[in-house]
């Protein structure tokens, strides 16, 4: 009978039970109907895709260290390998080198600063977040140096495509963007490196005993996570039409609120490809939504950090009442 | 599951190739050009614009004819939050009611000092397609991608302090007022015995807000190069990273070049903003190196800020930027925009040099 009832208890806990991504499509839902209400302009085709393709960049990476974060570590260098590759690929257009050989250029510096956090990470032991704060600041520091400052024009049709091309009218930023999010949620969800992943993450001397190579499955997500901030670095570059020293200065903040705010667990072991995505929109059409109301940017500061706040809280209560 | 992979990777791989063959074929995008839009005007072609000018400054009264009536326009911050920008949006808020525009019909947005939320917001303003675009924002080079959108759209820019290819120009001349406050200087420096008593000059620069913004300091420094020779002035002068514009980060930065320079005892120093000369002030301050007769200070901007520095007797000097009147000449320049008058290319506010001995002529208390 007793056995019965706790039968019924768990059918009953199942039939209420929302995830936390359907949660935040919920809220991704209603206030996309707030701001459609409140505001005439917010629902136009130019808004909604200007709004993806200027958040594309931010997702991109977004996907990639969601990754990262799953396995355990972090990479706070994102921002400071922005600002690095948006400079060198400019000053290298500029030099006169072509576009495409610019792209792979970049792309293998994003994935050779990949490879430099790792290895501190994974080789010499360094904590994940006291390296990628240090490396943070160097590869800030190198396009500072690199561009002595200044504001580098980067005029060049391959780089300029990235950001502002078209396929069959829809933005190309866009499309890379659906095309990464697709990779790393097959990855994650499909494949037996995404549930090694997951494995390391939630605990590595298990994972480890269990014969998998923790160190090799965290180094080449930091490899992973390199390279998606150099292609955003280029984006960024290509959507401004400038290399600067400044671009994804703070990045990191936004992109990391944004996944916590999809659901992953900054211990690691937990999170969703789908959850990081809705995290990125939530604050893209916050931001944008208030905007478009003249709400001042501070205020809307406000609102972000509440709405994550807000969200990550539910998240700990509703587990708490799923574990009693 | 691997050839789901594979089908995938391929997928990418062909997206790349045809974009980048598209791309390969596209033609090179045109950069604007600066004076592309700025045409040469009869000589009376200003006189709305002149008229409604001398109107804003001269009385409170609305504008003839109210011109902004049922009318939109756009506004951007180049940094909401600081003094300097709450009297600009102000200024512009309060002479777009005596044009005779709906407060409602002014759209704003902050572009936090960020190339990235610039872009966002113009992004955001062209989709609520106002009929003028007042942008303030710190890189000339990323408002060559925002002239060239709000070209196609076929919307008129009026730019704020940082020049905008094809846009009249309004605002200060970042290295003429630069060099007035290195002039300043020059004289208080020579008033207390001249340049051999100065042990360095610290210019509070700001990197992060592009080349526009070094140049307020950066002309500064010329005024001084001018004045004694390069090879004076260059082994005295002190570039330092004040961070993004505020207190706390000019704090840090000044307390480095402090312990840099133990033995110094007279300095020069000069910064892009007052918030940053209060970090400053107070990094001096706590390391027991304050004494009025050692520094020679001047600020940019003279914002409430700037103001109670002065009459509190930490700088010796800021160069005016009248914040509080750049609306007087942005909604007259919106108002022949919207009226099918032509703009000046360049809107100049007048400069002044207030010291603790003509604060109250400029800022009655």
């Amino acid at each position: 009978m007793a056995h019965n009832q706790e039968e019924a208890g768990v059918k009953k806990e199942k039939k209420f039970y929302i995830s936390n991504t359907v949660t935040l499509v919920i809220v991704l839902i209603a206030m996309f109907v707030f701001f459609s209400l409140t505001s005439t302009h917010f629902l136009s085709t130019y808004n909604i895709v200007s709004m993806i393709s200027n958040l594309s960049f931010m997702g991109i990476v977004a996907a990639v260290l969601t990754m990262v974060m799953i396995s355990g570590e972090i990479d706070f260098s994102i921002g400071g390998n922005i600002g690095l590759t948006s400079v060198v690929a400019a000053i290298l257009v500029d030099s006169g080198i072509p576009g495409w050989l610019v792209l792979i250029l970049c792309l293998l510096m994003g994935c050779a600063i990949g490879v430099f956090n790792g290895f501190l990470v994974t080789v010499v032991g360094v904590n994940s977040i006291i390296a990628t704060v240090g490396t943070m600041s160097v590869w800030r520091g190198l396009a500072y140096t690199f561009s002595d400052g200044r504001s580098v024009l980067a005029v060049d049709p391959v780089i300029d495509f990235l950001g502002r091309g078209n396929i069959v009218n829809i933005p190309f930023p866009i499309i890379l963007f659906i095309i990464v999010f697709a990779l790393c949620y097959v990855v994650m969800n499909q494949s037996k490196w995404g549930r090694k992943i997951y494995a390391v993450g939630v605990n590595p001397m298990a994972s480890f005993l269990s014969g998998i190579n923790v160190k090799q499955v965290k180094f080449l997500t930091f490899v992973l996570c390199g390279l998606a901030a150099a292609l955003g670095g280029l984006i960024l570059t290509s959507l401004s039409m400038v290399g600067m020293p400044q671009h994804g200065q703070g990045l990191e903040l936004t992109i990391i609120s944004a996944i916590l705010l999809g659901g992953t667990a900054l211990g690691g072991g937990k999170g969703q490809i789908l959850g990081t995505l809705t995290g990125i929109l939530i604050l893209s059409v916050l931001l944008n939504g208030l905007t478009m109301l003249d709400v001042y940017y501070y205020h809307i500061q406000i609102a972000q950090g509440a709405v994550l706040v807000a969200v990550v809280a539910t998240y700990e209560v509703r587990q708490k009442r799923l574990q009693q | 599951m691997r050839k789901l992979k594979t089908v995938l990777i391929i997928g990418l791989a062909m997206v790349f190739a045809v974009g980048l063959s598209m791309s390969a074929c596209a033609p090179a995008p045109e950069v604007a050009d600066p004076d592309v839009g700025v045409e040469e005007p009869e000589a009376d072609a200003y006189d709305y614009y002149e008229m409604l000018n001398e109107h804003a400054t001269t009385t409170d009264d609305p504008y003839p004819d109210s011109p902004a009536e049922g009318r939109t326009i756009a506004y951007t911050d180049i940094m909401g939050g600081i003094p300097f920008c709450a009297n600009v949006y102000g200024s512009v808020q309060e002479e777009w009611a005596k044009a005779g525009g709906a407060a409602e019909d002014l759209y704003y947005a902050d572009n936090q000092y960020d190339a990235t939320v610039g872009l966002q917001n113009a992004d955001i303003l062209l989709a609520r397609e106002p009929e003028v675009l007042i942008w303030f924002q710190f890189d000339s080079m990323v408002n060559s991608i925002v002239a060239q959108k709000f070209s196609e759209a076929g919307i008129p820019i009026i730019a704020v302090d940082v020049p905008v290819p094809g846009a009249p120009f309004m605002g200060v001349n970042n290295f003429q007022v630069a060099y007035m406050a290195g002039e300043k200087a020059i004289q208080l420096v020579e008033d207390q015995g001249g340049i051999d008593t100065v042990d360095n000059i610290v210019l509070m620069q700001m990197p992060a807000g592009g080349e526009v913004t070094m140049l307020r300091s950066e002309g500064f420094y010329q005024a001084f190069a001018d004045e004694y020779g390069v090879d004076v002035i260059d082994p005295m002068t002190i570039r330092a990273d004040g961070g993004a514009g505020e207190a706390e980060e000019a704090n840090a930065a000044m307390a480095d070049v402090l312990a840099s320079i133990p033995d110094a005892e007279n300095f020069v120093l000069t910064s892009i903003n007052e918030q940053t000369m209060d970090g400053c002030i107070s990094a001096i301050q706590t390391a027991g190196r304050w004494d009025p007769d050692n520094w020679v200070i001047i600020t940019q901007g003279v914002d409430d800020v700037g103001q109670a520095q002065i009459r509190e007797g930490l700088t010796d000097a800021g160069i005016a930027y009248f914040p509080e009147r750049y609306g007087e000449y942005l909604i007259p320049a919106a108002s022949a925009f919207l009226q099918g008058h032509a703009v000046p290319p360049f809107m100049y506010v007048d400069n002044e040099v207030i010291t603790a001995e003509n604060i109250d002529e400029w800022y009655p208390e």
